[in-house]
């Protein structure tokens, strides 16, 4: 098997685009990429389209105006993980020789306020008051500050982070830095999380173009090893979004087990990892995977925040791209958000949010239903 | 316990026992449903008898609600349809603070709703439901009950019966 590189990136800025087609949001992003990896879209042998909330085929609609070169390119659809799924399955075409070269990328045009919640939940639990995501979120959060003394403030602190390295990024929905005062301030939507701890669904679009090792010098001097791209379905129980039965079990949750094989299948461990992106939908989540990913023990989270380590410039910078909070979360395109701020980390091209001597990146995401997905990339030079 | 057969029977029960109910009438009758088939035990048309219904994994003994034909933790086809206790404990919880935008359902007037993850005794299932109480009067740890009643009409003009939680002991340990 051959490894697989990343050779180009790119995005739209994430958040409102109502006068952007959502066809042309998907084009935006893969001419980018496609001039990043100094490549024509006929060498293009594959593609992955991920989106959740656009209609049927859009994949095939973006290659309408990309041109018809008669390539596959299918939609794959993970909730917020969709994106992982299609990223994954170029991977394993080119790791297997099936194509040399694929395109991976993600779009997403859902305009303002609330989720649709019919796409995602059964109509007994949006008349039962269940179908507000960050409700899940606040209850893992609250049970989080009962057993392990996680503060407001340390959650304060996270979205306080997001919002400063989100005003670092021209690609960021939200690009004004806010105090941890101000987030304290904001209005209480569900016990523990205020307004500004929580993500906003908007519109953007990302692509990421994965080449054969054998012939990536010939798109980039910086060519990105995909060493991991795992993606499964939580087991039992799962305690988020969309579940209502959750007894017990000892399993292992769905982000330890995605990030340990990914761990595995590239030889590294937590330890190794210089920058991480992680799906912050709210700044409580952000805290749970520092310790479900293994960036430190059960309950240590909040302490990583009070040390300062997950800052840029701290011992494991994490969402220096600004994260769901302050870039925005386009659901299907929002994990190629995450591998596009990891490429530009390793690259050193992250200009101010520049992580000192990047080497070895993690992106988590995760959707509901369980859909979890954990990428790990190095640098390939 | 009740099974999806004898669900039936309450249900043509329910609909002889309810012509005088003031709802929506389809065909000249009003019938009533559970929120979720085989989610809920007991007769329809008694609210007060009624039961969180499910499953229980002979092989992994893990509770499930709903009645499945397999487990949902290990995928084993040996489980066994039961209904739960209706009392439990609140694993955790939390309070909303703002009605959603429809198609999402709230109450009018609105009030902040506390929402829970309530542990069933005797071994049932981790279960999320409404709590119908104060937002200050839920903790980690308090004791709740099950009720269950008439919450909405379906599009088809059926009573849709569902579940909520309350309080059950005021004294609640942090």
């Amino acid at each position: 098997m051959t490894k697989a590189m990343i050779v180009g990136v790119g995005m739209t800025r994430f958040g409102r685009h109502p006068d952007k087609h959502f066809t042309q949001l998907g084009a935006e992003a893969i001419e980018e990429a496609l001039v990043d990896a100094n490549m024509d879209f006929r060498d293009i042998q594959q593609a992955f389209c991920s989106r959740v909330y656009l209609p049927s085929a859009t994949g095939a609609r973006v290659m309408e105006v990309m041109g018809r070169t008669g390539i596959s390119c299918p939609d794959v659809e993970g909730a917020c993980g969709a994106a992982v799924v299609g990223l994954r399955q170029a991977m394993i075409m080119v790791e297997t020789g099936q194509v040399d070269i694929a395109l991976a990328f993600g779009v997403e045009k859902i305009g303002k306020g609330f989720m649709p919640p019919h796409i995602l939940y059964e109509d007994w639990q949006c008349q039962m008051g269940m179908t507000q995501n960050p409700q899940y979120w606040a209850l893992n959060a609250m049970r989080h500050m009962h057993e392990y003394g996680t503060t407001e403030l340390q959650i304060a602190k996270v979205a306080a982070k997001a919002k400063r390295n989100g005003a670092l990024n021209p690609k960021a929905f939200f690009q004004n830095p806010m105090s941890v005062e101000q987030i304290m301030a904001s209005t209480m939507v569900t016990d523990p999380l205020r307004l500004y701890m929580l993500c906003s669904p908007v519109d953007g679009a990302g692509a990421a173009i994965v080449c054969n090792e054998k012939i990536a010098h010939r798109y980039s001097s910086q060519p990105v090893e995909l060493a991991a791209c795992i993606h499964a379905v939580s087991r039992f129980p799962l305690l988020n979004a969309s579940s209502f039965c959750a007894t017990a079990t000892g399993n292992p949750s769905v982000f330890a087990s995605t990030s340990q094989a990914a761990y595995e299948l590239a030889g590294i461990g937590p330890e190794d990892i210089d920058v991480a992106e992680v799906q912050d939908n709210d700044a409580f989540s952000e805290i749970e995977y520092y310790e479900e990913l293994g960036f430190c023990a059960k309950g240590e989270g909040g302490r990583l925040v009070d040390e300062g380590a997950t800052e840029i410039g701290g011992r494991l910078p994490v969402n220096t791209g600004g994260g769901l909070q302050a870039r925005g979360e386009p659901l299907g395109a929002s994990h190629y958000g995450q591998i596009y701020e990891l490429v530009k980390q390793l690259r050193n091209q992250a200009g101010p949010r520049q992580v000192a001597n990047a080497r070895v990146g993690l992106a988590q995401v995760f959707g509901a239903w369980g859909h979890c997905g954990v990428t790990l990339l190095k640098r390939g030079w | 316990m009740v099974l999806e057969s004898e669900f039936r029977k309450h249900q043509k029960n329910a609909v002889s026992g309810m012509s005088a109910m003031n709802t929506a009438p389809v065909s000249g009758t009003t019938t009533r449903v559970p929120f979720r088939a085989g989610f809920l035990a007991g007769d329809l048309s008694s609210l007060g008898t009624l039961r969180l219904a499910g499953s229980r994994c002979r092989d992994c003994g893990i509770a499930l609600l709903g009645e499945r034909h397999r487990c949902e933790n290990c995928s084993s086809k040996n489980v066994v349809h039961e209904a739960f206790a209706a009392e439990g404990s609140v694993y955790t919880y939390t309070i909303q603070r703002h009605p959603p935008p429809l198609p999402n359902s709230y109450s009018d007037p609105w009030s902040p709703r506390p929402l829970a993850w309530i542990d069933l005794n005797d071994g049932g299932p981790r279960v999320l439901g409404p709590i119908a109480c104060a937002p200050d009067a839920v903790r980690i740890g308090s004791r709740v009950r099950l009720v269950c009643d008439v919450d909405w009409i379906d599009g088809e003009g059926r009573e849709v019966v569902a579940y909520k939680f309350v309080i059950a002991d005021p004294t609640t340990e942090r």
